[in-house]
């Protein structure tokens, strides 16, 4: 140790240089993933400062006029905007109240039943619409949706009642989307309660049981309860989507595979704009602005219901 | 007598549990069936009639018509060849770094992992990221659906988790008898981490086999479009008519006025699933402890 302090800097310079070869596979290791992050995610930051230009590619960033904040005006001049927002949150809305809850409630009766095979069973089956992509099921949907020989609107036909175009009807895309956007979810989002509520103390449903609680009793008070630090923490990631889809929405991927042009007044939605408005019709700087003020809205959201959770019952998470 | 009765209700509860779950599995897996139904359908036999779990003139003419149809063959090369790449380069960028990071004695490890973790918050957004594509001249190029995908912060910390509960005297030893690190990485830790390298090399595939977006943004050559992106344009309606001919093309007389774009769509749905249902088993055996090993660090 003393050795080290005396050491001159000359010293210095080459024992850490010694330390780098020493450890240069370590360095090497990591250079790749380094570079990969710098370029792709690193690189594209301060491009946001197109959202205060007016963007001109052939000129590029440094040579672009800047324009102050007249993107951000033009955005709320936008004759799109109020639809577009409307679809947004009523997507959202109801992508959150039925999707939230209803992994949780699946955990639930999952975890009440008493044959092991069968939960497995409902387990498997209920994981698998996760894995394929939003292509496929927009494609199952459009065949089991069809107005003349789909399966649904055959089962409504033998009930009496008459077929319903699901998909090309504007007014009834959202909860249509939503639907099939918990039909594709549900199973994957129960798997986190799923490990919750098998990770609560056997003892107290025991201790329940000994005492007389009927079932509905020890959900109540000790399954429900035993989760909600997972839900709350779920609660906050959701809240940083509000704008993109919460709680088991559509989101881009679900709302663009869906959407088309029966339901365009109902499906398109701030994301999808973003992609029309800078992508197809090349407006790079007001579709940017668009995703600023979108970011920045989201993760606002993260912050008050971070507050929030850290008032109620000290469960943030940061 | 109380003792009956509660048994009693108890098998009411598990009985009427049990068909309501047994009846949202149907939900869950009847989708898959109809359109399975329908790929093994002779197309023209299905025009304007209803197929529900039964296949109506059974055939496998629409398999055929994918491996003689051109365009769907190139793009299923596409998506396989992306797939393998793909994964491989995200496995070998993703995993050499976290075993870097997991090692205490790397300077500036804490700077390198805040430096892995902002992007899980921050990000430039679609427009910036298009524009730095379109700079890098990956327009048009294979190399954009695996560069800027080789490395995923959450698969970081699920490795780098997994590599620091492994034990320092396995290490250790083969250090001693002169193994530099990389040595040491490829021949003891990639052989007992193959659990969580297995389950990341699945879920990196199947994101892979099932993206088309990258495809949508930064490519419009034609033979380079992966499956998911000729499927899309056809259930969008832009793609039939080539899709058709090309399927004729292909077949022997008898049979080209079988085909329906329905039928051969889906043909490939199916297709595009099998492989997913093929390594399904895999994946669940390990996602929930995958989830899980994220959920708390991340």
């Amino acid at each position: 140790m003393s050795e080290m302090t005396v050491a001159s800097k000359k010293n210095k310079g080459k024992k850490s240089l010694l330390y780098i070869w020493e450890n240069r596979w370590l360095y090497l290791f990591v250079i790749p993933a380094f570079l990969t992050v710098l370029i792709f995610n690193y690189f594209p930051m301060p491009g946001i400062i197109m959202a205060f230009q007016n963007f001109d590619p052939m000129k590029g960033f440094f040579h672009s006029t800047f324009v102050g904040l007249d993107n951000f005006r033009s955005i709320f001049e936008s004759t799109d905007l109020p639809r577009v927002i409307k679809n947004t949150l009523g997507i959202s809305a109801l992508g959150f109240c039925l999707g939230f809850p209803l992994p949780i409630i699946l955990a639930v009766f999952i975890n009440e039943m008493s044959s092991i095979k069968l939960k497995k069973f409902i387990q498997t089956t209920s994981y698998l619409p996760h894995f394929i992509s939003w292509i496929v099921v927009s494609g199952i949907m459009y065949e089991i949706l069809d107005i003349n020989t789909g399966a649904v609107n055959k089962l409504i036909g033998i009930f009496g009642g008459s077929s319903v175009d699901f998909l090309a009807d504007p007014k009834l895309f959202w909860i249509v989307s939503v639907l099939i956007a918990i039909w594709k979810e549900i199973g994957w989002g129960s798997i986190i309660y799923l490990a919750a509520i098998v990770s609560i103390d056997q003892e107290q449903y025991e201790a329940a049981i000994v005492d007389g609680a009927s079932r509905l009793k020890r959900i109540l008070h000790i399954t429900i309860p035993g989760i909600m630090p997972t839900v709350a923490v779920l609660l906050i990631l959701q809240a940083g989507s509000l704008l993109s889809g919460a709680g088991l929405s559509p989101g881009f991927d679900g709302t663009y595979n869906l959407g088309n042009p029966g339901n365009a007044d109902a499906s398109e939605v701030l994301d999808i704009w973003i992609f029309r408005e800078g992508i197809r019709r090349m407006n790079y700087s007001f579709a940017s602005s668009v995703g600023l003020v979108l970011s920045v809205i989201n993760m606002t959201f993260v912050f008050i219901a971070n507050k929030i959770a850290n008032k109620v019952n000290d469960s943030g998470i940061f | 007598m109380l003792q009956v009765k509660k048994h009693r209700s108890e098998w009411i509860f598990q009985t009427v549990l049990a068909a309501i779950m047994i009846m949202f599995s149907v939900l869950m897996i009847y989708p898959f069936l109809n359109i399975f139904a329908k790929s093994l359908s002779t197309g023209s036999a299905m025009i304007g009639r209803t197929v529900y779990i039964l296949p109506v003139s059974p055939t496998l003419n629409n398999y055929w018509a994918i491996f003689n149809n051109s365009l769907l063959i190139q793009s299923l090369l596409v998506s396989v060849a992306r797939t393998v790449v793909g994964t491989m380069f995200h496995l070998v960028i993703t995993g050499a770094a976290a075993y870097a990071c997991s090692k205490k004695r790397l300077k500036g490890r804490y700077f390198l992992t805040v430096f892995f973790l902002i992007p899980m918050y921050f990000g430039g957004g679609l427009l910036p990221s298009y524009i730095l594509i379109t700079k890098l001249g990956l327009m048009n190029s294979f190399w954009v659906y695996i560069f800027p995908g080789m490395f995923s912060t959450f698969n970081f910390l699920v490795m780098m988790t997994y590599f620091k509960q492994l034990p320092e005297s396995i290490e250790e030893s083969a250090r001693i008898d002169g193994a530099n690190d990389f040595q040491i990485f490829t021949r003891i830790v990639i052989p007992v981490s193959t659990p969580i390298i297995a389950t990341i090399a699945l879920l990196v595939a199947v994101g892979h086999w099932n993206s088309w977006f990258d495809a949508v943004l930064y490519v419009n050559t034609a033979k380079l479009q992966p499956v998911q992106a000729v499927l899309q344009q056809i259930i969008q309606g832009t793609q039939t008519t080539t899709l058709l001919r090309n399927a004729q093309y292909g077949t022997t007389s008898a049979n080209t006025n079988t085909f329906t774009t329905q039928s051969i769509t889906m043909a490939t749905l199916c297709f595009t699933v099998f492989p997913i249902l093929f390594v399904y088993p895999f994946l669940q055996k390990y996602f929930v402890k995958g989830i899980m090993i994220g959920g708390v660090k991340g």
